[in-house]
């Protein structure tokens, strides 16, 4: 059927175009457009956003992103972090975030996930302090900051996560660690331990 | 090309005009790196078997989990600290030693999930 509809000839020469057209695509794209190692510009996701919360709505809140405002409306699958992953966060004004999500044509923003008052740091411990209840102590790396973490922090060895024990942590004075800890009240609560 | 297996962490201490390049910005598709050619080098195993790179050169960096999103990153900082070698993690749980720190953009880009803090990574440099 094909090739009383297409001569052979006509058919032959539009499968070569393809396959040239192909070739110089990749050689394009592969070879020139991602070439790993050459200097290129900064690219900044439309998916990203990260700012403080200064008003709150009934269906999210408005954010304070540099200089300009920000309606931040959560959808039906976003998903939200402060210590813990809640649906309805107790979010208050003042609260920084971080989220990716979608920016909408009416010029909201709907995060597919968010995170409020996260902080990550990883460095050598010092200063550390125990206690039954919590335990106390500074990570030097990028900056100084101090930690509080109790029973509700895990902690992550490589070899599976296990509950922190305050009166046993599982590093000393000097060890390498990353914490990744909840801002409440300017107290940095760890939430994950990496040792 | 050179393929390095380890993890990538994320950070947030960049304003637009710091870093080792003065130019590193959170909401870009920035990484800080531990061999740069300016004279920023951590670490002495691992580090300095990555390949050295410039202010502003682009990496690619892998997802070894969540169906392993890639994303090419490009260089403003110097990365930190390496407290020993850069073992090539096992699993997808696995925290080794991190390879790359990205910024918050790029490690959610990747699928990284923030609250996890470190996630294995194929870097192609």
């Amino acid at each position: 059927m094909l090739r009383q509809v297409i001569p052979r000839r006509a058919f032959l020469k539009a499968a070569l175009g393809l396959c040239a057209f192909i070739g110089v695509f990749k050689y394009l794209a592969v070879d020139r457009l991602f070439k790993v190692g050459a200097a290129s510009d900064s690219v900044y996701p439309p998916e990203f956003l990260a700012g403080q919360v200064i008003e709150l709505t009934p269906s999210g809140f408005v954010a304070r992103i540099g200089q300009r405002e920000q309606t931040v409306a959560y959808g039906a699958a976003t998903r939200a972090w402060k210590k813990d992953w809640q649906r309805l966060l107790p979010v208050q004004i003042g609260d920084s975030f971080v989220a990716w999500g979608e920016p909408q044509e009416d010029g909201t923003y709907v995060p597919a996930t968010i995170y409020f008052n996260i902080v990550n740091l990883y460095g050598n411990v010092s200063e550390l302090s125990v206690g039954p209840d919590q335990a106390t102590f500074a990570v030097n790396g990028r900056r100084k900051a101090t930690f509080v973490a109790d029973a509700s922090a895990l902690v992550d060895s490589g070899q599976g996560e296990a509950a922190f024990e305050p009166a046993n942590p599982p590093f000393e004075n000097g060890a390498f660690i990353q914490v990744v800890a909840v801002r409440t009240n300017n107290v940095l609560v760890a939430t994950r331990i990496l040792v | 090309m050179t393929i390095k297996l380890g993890s990538s962490t994320w950070y947030n201490d960049c304003n637009g005009s710091n870093g080792a390049c003065k130019d590193c910005d959170n909401a870009a598709l920035h990484a800080a790196y531990p061999h740069l050619g300016t004279g920023c080098i951590y670490d002495s195993n691992c580090s300095l078997s990555m390949c050295a790179h410039s202010c502003g050169d682009r990496i690619h960096v892998l997802n070894q989990c969540s169906g392993g999103v890639g994303q090419y990153v490009t260089i403003h900082d110097c990365f930190p600290l390496q407290s020993d070698g850069c073992n090539p993690p096992v699993s997808c749980f696995d925290q080794n030693p991190p390879l790359v720190d990205l910024t918050e953009a790029a490690f959610l880009a990747i699928g990284g999930d923030l609250a996890q803090g470190r996630v294995p990574v194929q870097v192609v440099c």
